[in-house]
């Protein structure tokens, strides 16, 4: 395989940039040239990928043009997404480009090639400074950098993994997990550093058209995804977690912080704003007012930063947040309080008062 | 509004107080705790004693320039408790965490006898485990997550570990080698469940999901009707594999040896009966089958020997064996990456023992009742003791009924005093 296909397939090996940089356009023409007009619609369908359930296909490459076409427009798909900037978007752009290389590795680059070797993924590894070191049978890594680099959860958990002596054994099946995981980071962190420097407003100009299209789908899109839209709220269809929380505080006991926390990111999820989150916690005695509603504010995001979502059940047990005698059946079928609240919403209907709606009792 | 708690202490409690203040300030002067490494970039932290009844106050964010500085605030202050932060910062002094820049922390394993399984139990009952017990029970815990778990499977060197005693119940372990420094909570919650044995459950049930721990592997296939008959059978990883598949088999083979092959027919049957899906019937011919060799076997990882054998094992993993293999940490203060915790060399205000720096070969002859003391036993102190009680340190045993006064040694003075058992008089 040449090395501009192999470039075009695994676009994560060391020096890609370099390589393609002398073989393209200038930029302007890229991105405003009827010449390069479908590299331009391939960029706009990697971008859509990312906006819904889609996957990202790889092409059939036989030829150099072809893998060209295929590289530049990853780079015009990194503009866009540097223009747009929304971090979530990136974030699931780079884990949808991440496992368009894993399903690669998985099966074969083409029909009728023959399938990828364990010598093929190290010849691979080789052109990349990843921390992922060749082993008697398949590779191995101390465990801090498996612990930094692969996903704390699934089948890639530590404690699913042959550990000994300090060092991780890695099978085919985790290298494989491993490589996703870090060409996901290394997209993220490029953009993310693009986001910084920002993107020429000449060039932004050039792209007008495609970005004001892509940002309505995103608009879109943006409803489906999971932390999306809760509707009502209901406080009947809380978790044992958070209920468990709100009768700590009404007794008056001290609560930990990540339970206060995880309480009111919670209800800062689900809809409420910071002054319904306010309202609600008023029912709480000797509650006041003024100290909780700056780090009320900051948790549901009406300060400077992003909002922010509350922890999963793993984090709540291990915590002692978790009331694991309360555990009912829908706690049993999910890991995270959000997944409950939205269960139980649609078993209770949409026919119970929406507390958002509803006016806080004038003090007395 | 609940009724305002009492101003004041009555007098025999504050000058039982200003008595214990004092006791640790003159300890501290003549052998000042330890000093940490890159202590400028540590946060202290230090509990006061209380000068009014209710919580007392709890002072953080300080930072020291030198040696001296720290030292000259422990004498001035005379704290209760003494803590520093296991991270450092760039500016460890600043009042919000944000601002301090987080550098690194020590990778830390706590284990506090709280949390053991018997001292749950007798609590749960209603008893209690003497201190002297839980200090054993707890000991032994730590030296089988250190050999197990931190210079096992974790393969760290103990040059880059350091032990200690806590003054009250349990034992510390600090990594401090840079690469498990860098590592965020999220990665160290991973440690958690490792050393736990918290293994992820089945998807959508409270089930553990076993599938890396018994599996079925295709042996054989025949042709016939409908197209071949594959055999499988059951295997397991086996007792030498690394990491928790190993580790799950020799507690299988070890449960299976110690409460069915070492036991009488009567009670091994009535063992393997209190196992879901197990019958009476079943449970006869699993005693059988248990020998020397049917272990062998299963050690090598054959567990070949159709649906009671696999019933067995999964019930002896889920119960038995992951209670046998885990080794335990107080779960949020290994994951926690800001955490203060106890100074080397400080006293713990609610004993009155040293919180002390151990190696790793010492820890083995090491008895804190003996080898943990601030204060000397050769000095005696007149107290009136609340509840009756018996106490050994430092190899003198006292025992005392309610409301006894009496002269007893130093350490034992203080140890009830500051429990709140006994005032000066």
């Amino acid at each position: 395989m040449s090395s501009l296909l192999r470039d075009a397939y695994y676009p994560f090996l060391e020096g890609v940039g370099a390589r393609v940089a002398p073989l393209a356009p200038p930029i302007d023409q890229l991105l405003t040239s009827v010449a390069y007009r479908e590299i331009r619609s391939r960029a706009r369908n990697r971008v859509r990928a990312a906006l819904g359930d889609k996957v990202i296909q790889t092409p059939t490459m036989i030829r150099e043009e072809q893998a060209l076409q295929e590289l530049l427009g990853l780079v015009v798909a990194k503009m866009l997404l540097a223009c747009i900037g929304d971090r979530v978007l990136i974030d699931r752009y780079a884990n949808k480009e991440a496992s368009r290389v894993t399903r690669i590795l998985r099966t074969k680059p083409q029909p009728g090639e023959d399938r990828i070797t364990d010598e093929d993924v190290q010849e691979l590894l080789n052109d990349t400074n990843w921390p992922i070191e060749r082993a008697f049978e398949g590779w191995s890594m101390v465990v801090p950098t498996y612990l930094e680099i692969a996903p704390n959860k699934g089948p890639c958990k530590l404690i699913l993994q042959p550990v000994e002596k300090g060092r991780v054994q890695i099978s085919r099946r985790r290298v494989e997990d491993l490589i996703e995981a870090l060409y996901a980071k290394k997209i993220r962190e490029e953009l993310f550093a693009e986001l910084q420097r920002g993107v020429p407003g000449d060039l932004r100009a050039m792209l007008e058209d495609d970005l004001e299209n892509l940002k309505e789908e995103l608009d879109e899109a943006r409803k489906t995804w999971t932390s999306g839209d809760f509707g009502a709220v209901q406080d009947g269809a809380f978790p044992p977690c958070i209920r468990q929380l709100f009768e700590d505080m009404k007794a008056g006991a001290m609560i930990p912080h990540h339970g206060r926390f995880a309480f009111a990111s919670f209800l800062g999820t689900i809809g409420m704003s910071a002054d319904q989150i306010l309202d609600y916690m008023s029912q709480i005695p000797n509650f006041s007012r003024s100290k909780s509603e700056y780090q009320i504010r900051h948790i549901t995001g009406e300060g400077s930063v992003d909002a922010y979502t509350p922890p999963g059940c793993g984090f709540l047990q291990t915590n002692g947040i978790c009331p694991l005698a309360q555990r009912d059946e829908i706690c049993g079928t999910i890991k995270h309080p959000l997944s409950y609240y939205r269960k139980r919403k649609r078993q209770l209907g949409e026919d119970v008062e929406d507390l958002t709606k509803k006016k806080p009792e004038a003090a007395a | 509004m609940s009724e305002a708690p009492p101003q004041s202490f009555p007098e025999p409690v504050a000058k039982t107080i200003t008595w214990l203040r004092r006791s640790f300030t003159s300890v501290y002067r003549q052998t000042p705790p330890d000093v940490p490494d890159r202590a400028t970039r540590r946060e202290f932290g230090y509990i006061l004693w209380p000068r009014r009844p209710g919580p007392p106050p709890f002072v953080r964010h300080k930072s020291f320039r030198n040696a001296q500085e720290l030292r000259d605030e422990i004498l001035r202050v005379g704290p209760h408790s003494l803590y520093y932060s296991t991270a450092y910062y760039r500016s460890p002094g600043e009042q919000r965490m944000i601002d301090k820049q987080w550098l690194g922390a020590e990778l830390i394993f706590d284990l506090d006898a709280d949390h053991l399984d018997q001292v749950e139990a007798a609590k749960a009952e209603g008893t209690t485990v003497a201190l002297a017990d839980q200090l054993r029970l707890v000991k032994k815990q730590f030296q089988h997550l250190l050999d197990d778990f931190l210079l096992g499977d974790l393969g760290i060197d103990p040059k880059d570990m350091f032990l200690t005693f806590s003054g009250g119940r349990g034992y510390h372990a600090h990594i401090t080698s840079p690469e498990w420094m860098k590592l965020g909570a999220q990665e160290r919650r991973e440690i958690v469940d490792y050393v736990t044995g918290k293994f992820p459950a089945k998807k959508g049930t409270d089930e553990t999901d076993t599938d890396t721990l018994l599996w079925q592997e295709h042996v054989a296939s025949q042709p016939g009707w409908g197209g071949a008959h594959t055999q499988k059978a059951w295997r397991m990883n086996p007792i030498d594999a690394p990491g928790w598949g190993g580790r799950i088999t020799r507690s299988v083979v070890q449960a299976l040896r110690e409460n069915v092959l070492e036991q009488d027919a009567e009670s091994a049957v009535k063992w393997l009966q209190g196992m879901k899906g197990v019958g009476g019937k079943g449970a006869s011919e699993m005693f059988k089958r248990v020998d020397e060799r049917f272990l062998e076997r299963l050690g090598q990882g054959y567990a070949d020997h159709g649906k009671l054998v696999t019933s067995v094992i999964r019930n002896v993993m889920s119960q038995q064996s992951i209670a046998l293999g885990k080794g335990e940490t107080d779960e949020p203060v290994t994951a926690d990456t800001k955490r203060l915790i106890r100074l080397p060399g400080s006293i713990h205000g609610k004993t009155g023992l040293l919180c002390k720096s151990l190696h790793l070969d010492e820890l083995d002859a090491f008895d804190p009742f003996e080898d943990a003391l601030a204060f000397p036993t050769e000095q005696l102190v007149r107290i009136k003791k609340r509840d009756k009680d018996t106490l050994t340190l430092g190899g003198q045993t006292v025992t005392l009924e309610a409301g006894e006064e009496a002269e007893v040694p130093f350490p034992h003075a203080v140890f009830w005093c500051s429990r709140q058992q006994g005032t000066l008089c």
